[in-house]
């Protein structure tokens, strides 16, 4: 399971929650909407000082409209001043739609607790999650 | 209130199991909840919906203690049930209340967005 992945590395059961929740809803993002058979995922954990920053990175093609939509979501929780409150407005602004409600993105953004950065070209989109998290001690080397 | 019969959801990692407590409905989530689950969960929200407000009950309990996960496609639908609920007329509103495992952290973050969303009918618990 992805949860196991991060459980060595990764120092608290909540931490290692957020990371699983954001790769988990990544991971379905890429197979709903990737507009090509072999999308791109990788998922980095490197010291920063005392903690970990954790990076999820993606890239796909997708359709211009799937794009359009993905930029102002993405653009919208970057800058959400609260995104708890973003993520709720979401979910009642949605709650009809039967798809492409972007509530995995901004469930990242809330609950997983990561922030986001994008870079959109003509028919692709990379966006990257990333995030501090609590690195376990070092086992001293016998 | 009177009491109706709820069919469970049964898929190969995910199921969903009805029970009567005296005259509360019990729902038991099991599994993984995922993107295999999605349509077969928003179906059985919409039913149920329906039979709780024809039957009239106040409230309705969702065991989630061994739910594993549930992306943001399952996590609509119980958007969608505490929307529908919300928008219905007052005296046919419900309570949805949240047992959750404090052993899952993922489920106080994600029933808190629920109770965040529907504070006026969504309750969260912790049961041993």
């Amino acid at each position: 399971m992805v949860g196991d992945i991060f459980g060595e590395p990764i120092g608290e059961a909540d931490a290692i929650s957020r990371v699983t929740l954001a790769v988990h809803e990544i991971l379905e993002n890429l197979a709903k909407y990737a507009a090509e058979e072999a999308p791109s995922l990788c998922v980095e954990l490197r010291e920063d000082g005392d903690a970990g920053l954790i990076e999820i990175r993606t890239k796909n093609r997708a359709s211009r409209e799937r794009l359009a939509l993905t930029e102002q979501l993405l653009h919208s929780l970057i800058h959400a001043a609260d995104p708890r409150e973003t993520y709720r407005e979401l979910m009642a602004r949605t709650a009809g739609q039967a798809e492409g409600s972007g509530l995995g993105l901004a469930r990242i953004r809330a609950e997983a607790e990561l922030q986001f950065a994008f870079e959109i070209t003509a028919d692709s989109v990379e966006i990257t999650a990333f995030g501090r998290v609590p690195l376990q001690p070092r086992r001293p080397r016998s | 209130m009177t009491t109706v019969a709820i069919e469970p959801l049964a898929l190969d990692n995910f199921s969903i199991v009805p029970s009567w407590e005296g005259s509360t409905l019990r729902i038991v989530f099991s599994g993984n909840a995922d993107m295999d689950a999605r349509v077969a969960l928003e179906a059985f929200v919409k039913r149920l919906n329906g039979q709780v407000l024809a039957a009239k009950l106040k409230r309705v309990v969702c065991d989630m203690r061994d739910l594993y996960f549930m992306n943001s496609a399952c996590f609509k639908c119980l958007v969608q049930w505490i929307d529908s609920i919300v928008k219905s007329d007052v005296e046919q509103q419900y309570s949805l209340s949240f047992i959750k495992n404090p052993k899952m952290p993922w489920q106080a973050r994600s029933l808190e967005s629920l109770r965040h969303f529907g504070p006026a009918i969504v309750l969260i618990k912790i049961e041993p």
